[in-house]
């Protein structure tokens, strides 16, 4: 019977608003603890701290009140007095129901903002929504818009007045004198083209450029609006010209991962920049330097590039040692919307097999070229570590005949895409498909094969392989091709071509905590003849997590692997810093 | 021919002879002439037919008292006339009698004696709606009596009157009223007038009167009452006095109630008035007390304690050119209306208002001839027992204003006419307490004229003689929200009319005096901040004008700063109100110059010093107290952004005095959606959003600092699995630039 009794009490209990006293006459109902800071409670209960703000009459704790509370959605609060105390009834809170616009543009397609139906009315969403209106207005060309939110807190029903102005031209960009310096050499960097429809992004993009180059510690662009055009100022904060850094990352197939380097920008008045990097890992060592050298005309994109690079790689089918070194032509372009860039110049490369299949010392001296096509878009969000859309292509030829001090003709193809697809283009995404896909080639008149490892001419970094992270990953970092029984790891032979595709559905900010999951699936084929793949096809469907935290992105994986139609092993890989 | 002359002659001396036998016979025998018969011959000879004069009976007795002396009697026994032609009236009298002597001793006759005369029992109807009109006699001479009347009436001696009418009903307008009169002299005795009327109206409302007047020698005393109802309006009075050649003297007294509904009840007490001829005109004279019971206050007035009755005194002299006042003759004189000092526990009040006439009634209106005075005065003596007495109430006084103690006074007194007036007002409030105080001189002068409509207007000064005033205690962190967000309000679907133009139209200035600012207690300030005002407020409810801050030394970036000036001008929207101040940093071998332009929502800054030098450099100053040269990637990367946030005035007032008052670690400022956010170092690491407009900061683009020289930098690398792949990467990295 008692505990019948407590039973119902608790159930009575349970169904009591909630009651929260904020002080002894002042007591707010029906709403979670509204998590009142120190000066509004000063402004509703008084201050026995101050003289003159000691009590607060009713009346104007009352306004305090329903102001503060705006900031909690709510704004149906009712007030009563009982025994002296003030009872707040807080109500329930207004979510937004609708948002809609006046005035804007088709192309500003407001139904893209996410996490605005459905949330609380605050101000501060309101402010959220207008800032997000002004930023994407500023991506379609419309430089300095003016936009005015109102909401109604009864329907919860938010409506933008837009004055969006007409889209603007970037005509002209003003840029800080810096000593030492030519002008227009900040000009290379410019992810936009004068005299083009203007678009914030590509700003910022640029700055970020600048800034990752080691040029300066801050860039940044203030634009100005004039009728149908734009001009921008760039400002920069000017640093020491030496920058040392010292970096880490992780993840299962290099384990840890460290990179050190040293960089010396702004050499020269055409800001030249010298690098040095050192870079580490369980299975990769590497010493590099390049130079850029823009001895041309100071705005001009085109730089030697001379390039050398010790590297040491141990992976599980071989263990090689190479000196590279290159000089290449460097020139880059850019529209509104794409960058394109390309490296061309004869490379030597010195290679030591020290493990696997190969000559024990080869050399190759290649006409290389590299070209690379990126997306601002691609470029803007992965470096603001939030990939999303855009998209990224390269495509390298390495040219090296016997007859110019090379081992082996061999030539070597190899082209890289990688598209990513915001779904309706949401933002924040709330589903990103990623979309990877490679085919490399070695045309030689090689043919490693096991039955004569030994003849093999080529080097094993000549040959393909797949499974890792970058490829398949149900499969272990250069797992594929399958080696028969009683292959050894010396005796580990890549393919002569490969081809594969990843792709990856991305759930973002949906759950709590930025917790990010996916589903992947990947398929790949291999060939041991130029250009030719074969079967068996390789193939793995997964799953993972990805985790923006404070700190950078975590990432990890579980995928089971394929060949065939013959399940292999599950593979698990988890990453810092590694993005699809 | 002669001979017919002479026949001629004969017959005019016969026929003179027989008129003067014939006049002497009715001399001698009057009732020849005047007899029943002849009356009533007459009546029909000389009378209309459409006016019938009707009659029961009749007795005409004429006699001879002596030859040239004789006495007529009349009497009728129900004695009527009628208008059968208009029906505008009709008269009965029960019986009518009527006595004169006549005396034919002279060329004209005169009557000697006239009296008894009684008319009693008479029943009178009368319609002026169906009087003809008669053409008007000219000015002046309406009532004037014929000259042929004055001579036959002259010297008459009256004897007994009676006229007794019980039923006397007047219909004018549409509107009836009853009545009786009664008017009676006896010989040797004054004469004596008793008369009653009453009257209905349409509505139910109804009037009544009766007056009586006796004769005293060269006077006349009378004795009114009159009472009128209409519905819950009632009126009564009493007056009495006399009257004479000498003049009027009367006194009254009487009450009205709910006449109108903000007055319940108005007593008059011994109204005296005299009216004394003079030899071009006559002087009026009034002295009139009055209590006026005013209406139950609202329970939220209540508390007030305005008291119910209000006393006054109305009092005048007025000359007249003539006895009556005519609206097209100038009138000369006062009239005051004193108000009796109202006293309770929370204010006291009183004053007069004043009415100078020099002119004629008629253009009273016009705002000619009639000049108002008023002197009005409101004292709230001691300001803390409003407050004791309106606490938890709906009218309770806010902080910080409640704890103010001393007292405030209201005064109107200024001229005015009928047509426009001009009221000047003025408010003097002398409040303090322990930290504030609240010295006010107000102005204001309320206008109205009535030219093309009732129009008006307040042109008000308020001077801040001496104010400071305490704000609540802040903490160093975004100010809470004060005032609702006008972004949001409730949609109503039909839409407000649209008011009509008001013809109340006011213009409030508010302005500190020169050498007293107003001064601003804040804990996040070492000093009262001195503020001058010079703002308007006019019709629109819109608010403009300078707020100046004016030069004091102050704290800022941890640093001994001055400022110079700092000017807030108001204008609509508020969000465009413009800033301009200067503020000076003296440090080491130059000043720091921070210079504030723009407006409340986007006030820029430039940094500039004397002698120049480089803004980073500057900034870098503020915000750390050391070179550029000297900071790490991460504060030099805070010294970038904030010269943008700067630049586009991405930081509300309240945010850069924040940001300038807390001792920043970083500042992360992205210029697309001009947000920042600022690390402060008060424990804990807060962070503060320091957007004017609120917005989280979203992301941090390239380089995410974690302290001075760590950072996460992400970008998009070549692959190291996959040489030709771009893929995106972060590294956790120590950052050191030399």
């Amino acid at each position: 019977m008692a505990g019948l009794f407590y039973c119902a009490f608790a159930v009575a209990r349970e169904s009591e608003p909630p009651r929260t006293v904020l002080c002894p006459g002042l007591i707010v109902v029906g709403a979670v603890d509204p998590g009142m800071s120190d000066v509004e409670k000063r402004l509703v209960c008084g201050d026995s701290k101050s003289n003159s703000w000691r009590e607060i009459p009713k009346n104007q704790a009352r306004f305090n009140l329903s102001a503060f509370l705006q900031d909690r959605a709510l704004y149906h609060v009712r007030f009563r007095t009982q025994k002296e105390r003030l009872i707040v009834e807080a109500g329930d809170p207004t979510y937004v129901t609708s948002l809609t616009s006046e005035g804007a543009p088709p192309e500003l397609e407001l139904y893209r903002q996410r996490k605005v139906v459905g949330q609380k009315l605050t101000p501060a969403l309101l402010d959220t929504v207008e800032q997000w209106t002004k930023k994407r207005l500023g991506t379609l060309g419309y430089a300095c818009p003016r936009v005015k939110s109102r909401a109604d807190p009864d329907t919860g029903e938010i409506h933008l007045v837009i004055e969006s102005g007409p889209q603007q031209i970037l005509m002209e960009i003003f840029a800080d004198e810096t000593p030492g310096i030519n002008p227009g050499v900040l000009r290379r960097y410019d992810a936009f083209r004068l005299g083009r429809l203007y678009n914030g992004d590509n700003l910022v993009t640029t700055s970020n450029r600048v800034v990752s180059q080691g040029l300066f510690d801050s860039s940044f662009f203030l634009p100005s609006c004039r009728g149908n055009s734009v001009s921008a100022s760039q400002q920069i904060v000017a640093s020491p010209p030496r920058l040392l850094s010292l970096g880490a990352g992780l993840n299962t197939e290099e384990l840890l991962v460290g990179r050190a380097r040293w960089t010396e920008s702004r050499i020269g008045q055409n800001a030249s920049d010298l690098s040095v990097q050192l870079y580490g890992s369980f299975r990769s060592q590497q010493i590099s330097s390049y130079l850029d050298a823009y001895v041309f005309a100071p705005g001009s994109r085109q730089a030697l590039r001379p390039y050398v690079s010790i590297d040491h790689e141990n992976w599980d089918a071989y263990e090689t040692g190479t000196f590279s070194t290159q000089l290449g032509h460097e020139t880059s372009w850019d529209n509104e919307d794409l960058g394109f860039k390309v490296i061309t110049g004869p490379q030597l490369d010195v290679i030591r097999t020290y493990r696997g299949v190969g000559p024990v010392s080869s050399h190759f001296l290649s006409m290389l070229s590299s070209w690379t096509i990126m997306s601002h878009g691609f470029e803007f969000y992965g470096d603001r570590g939030a990939p999303r859309t855009g998209y990224s292509a390269t495509a390298k030829i390495a040219l090296a005949n016997r007859s110019a001090y090379s081992s082996v003709s061999v030539q070597r193809l190899s082209l890289r895409w990688e598209n990513l697809l915001n779904y309706r283009n949401y933002d924040p995404p709330l589903l990103v498909f990623g979309l990877r896909a490679g085919y490399d080639t070695t045309i030689t008149g090689e043919r490693p094969n096991f039955s004569n490892i030994y003849g093999v001419q080529l080097p094993p970094t000549y040959l393909h392989f797949l499974g890792g992270s970058q490829d398949l990953r149900g499969f272990g970092v250069q797992e594929l091709p399958i080696q028969p029984p009683g292959t050894t790891a010396q005796n580990q032979i890549g393919s002569l071509s490969d081809a594969f595709v990843s792709m990856e559905a991305r759930l973002v900010e949906v759950l709590p905590l930025g917790l990010e999951p996916f589903l992947l699936a990947d398929v790949g084929v291999l060939g041991s003849s130029p250009w030719n793949v074969a079967a068996p096809v390789y193939w793995d469907p997964g799953f993972g997590l990805r985790l923006q935290s404070p700190i950078g992105v975590f990432r990890t994986t579980l995928a089971h692997g394929f060949i065939g139609a013959t399940p292999d092993h599950l593979q698990f890989f988890f990453s810092f810093g590694q993005e699809f | 021919m002669k001979l017919f002359f002479k026949c001629l002659g004969w017959v005019g001396v016969s026929s003179v002879g027989l008129a003067v036998g014939g006049a002497l016979l009715v001399l001698q025998f009057p009732q020849l002439l005047v007899n029943d018969r002849s009356f009533s011959l007459a009546i029909k000879k000389f009378v209309p037919s459409s006016y019938p004069i009707t009659w029961s009976r009749e007795r005409i007795d004429v006699r001879s008292m002596s030859f040239l002396k004789k006495e007529f009697s009349f009497r009728f026994d129900r004695f009527c006339v009628l208008d059968q032609a208009d029906q505008a009236f009709s008269a009965c009298f029960d019986r009518v009698s009527l006595r004169f002597v006549v005396d034919f001793s002279r060329l004209i006759p005169r009557l000697s004696v006239i009296g008894p005369i009684e008319i009693t029992g008479g029943d009178i109807a009368l319609n002026l709606d169906r009087l003809p009109s008669r053409p008007s006699a000219g000015p002046g001479k309406a009532f004037e009596m014929p000259r042929l009347a004055k001579t036959v009436l002259a010297g008459a001696r009256i004897e007994e009157i009676l006229l007794d009418l019980p039923r006397l009903r007047v219909q004018a307008g549409g509107k009836t009223a009853e009545g009786g009169l009664r008017i009676e002299k006896q010989p040797l005795k004054p004469w004596g007038l008793d008369g009653s009327a009453s009257a209905q109206f349409e509505e139910g409302a109804r009037a009544d009167l009766t007056a009586h007047f006796i004769q005293e020698g060269s006077r006349a005393s009378f004795q009114l009452d009159a009472n009128y109802r209409q519905g819950a309006k009632k009126i009564a009075a009493h007056a009495n006095g006399s009257v004479g050649r000498a003049g009027l003297q009367a006194r009254f007294s009487g009450w009205a109630s709910k006449l109108d509904p903000q007055l319940t009840r108005v007593d008059v007490n011994d109204c005296a008035l005299s009216v004394k001829p003079v030899e071009n005109g006559a002087d009026y004279r009034l002295h009139c007390p009055m209590r006026a019971s005013l209406p139950l206050p609202p329970p939220s007035l209540k508390v007030f304690g305005i008291p119910r009755q209000l006393g006054l005194v109305v009092s005048g002299e007025i000359h007249s050119p003539s006895l009556l006042p005519s609206m097209d003759r100038p009138l000369d004189g006062n009239l005051l209306v004193s108000i009796d000092p109202i006293i309770s526990s929370l204010f006291t009040g009183g004053g007069h208002l004043g009415l100078r006439l020099n002119g004629k009634p008629a253009e009273f209106s016009k705002g000619k001839g009639a000049e108002a005075e008023t002197d009005l005065f409101l004292k709230i003596p001691r300001f803390e027992r409003i407050v004791t007495r309106l606490r938890g109430t709906s009218w309770d006084i806010p902080a910080p204003l409640r704890v103010l103690k001393g007292s405030f006074e209201v005064q109107a007194k200024g001229k005015t006419d009928l047509r426009q007036g001009v009221f000047p007002a003025r408010l003097d409030t002398k409040l303090s307490s322990r930290s504030q105080a609240l010295k006010i001189d107000a102005s204001s002068v309320f206008e109205f004229h009535r030219a093309g409509g009732f129009n008006s207007g307040l042109d008000a000064e308020i001077t801040l003689s001496d104010v400071q005033v305490e704000l609540p205690r802040l903490d160093l962190a975004v100010p809470p929200r004060l005032m609702p967000d006008e972004r949001i309000q409730a949609h109503h679907p039909v839409e407000a009319k649209k008011a009509e133009p008001s013809s109340f139209v006011y213009q409030v200035k508010i302005k500190t005096q020169e050498g007293h600012p107003l001064r601003v207690v804040s804990n996040l300030a070492k000093a009262p901040v001195p503020i001058d005002l010079d703002l308007t407020l006019d019709r629109t409810g819109n608010l403009s004008g300078p707020i100046r801050i004016e030069r004091f030394p102050v704290v800022l970036f941890r640093q001994k700063a001055t400022i110079d000036h700092f000017v807030l001008t108001l204008k609509e929207p508020r969000d465009a109100s413009d800033v301009d101040g200067l503020i000076k940093i003296p440090h080491g071998d130059y000043t720091i110059l921070i210079d504030v332009v723009g407006t409340i929502s986007e006030p820029r800054v430039r940094v500039e010093s004397e002698p120049p030098v480089p803004t980073n450099q500057l900034v870098s100053v503020l915000l750390y107290g050391d070179q550029q040269e000297n900071l790490d990637s991460n504060q030099r990367a805070s010294v970038g952004n904030t010269e943008a946030a700067f630049s586009q005035g991405a930081m509300g007032l309240a945010s850069l005095y924040l940001f300038a008052s807390t001792p920043v670690q970083s500042l992360l400022y992205d210029p697309t959606t001009r947000s920042v956010t600022a690390r402060i170092s008060l424990g804990g690491g807060t962070t503060l959003n320091l957007s004017g407009n609120g917005s989280q900061f979203q992301s941090v683009g390239l380089r995410k600092r974690l302290g001075p020289s760590w950072a996460v930098t992400t970008s998009v690398d070549q692959s190291k699995e996959n040489p030709g792949a771009q893929i995106v990467t972060a590294f956790l990295e120590w950052i050191h630039r030399y």
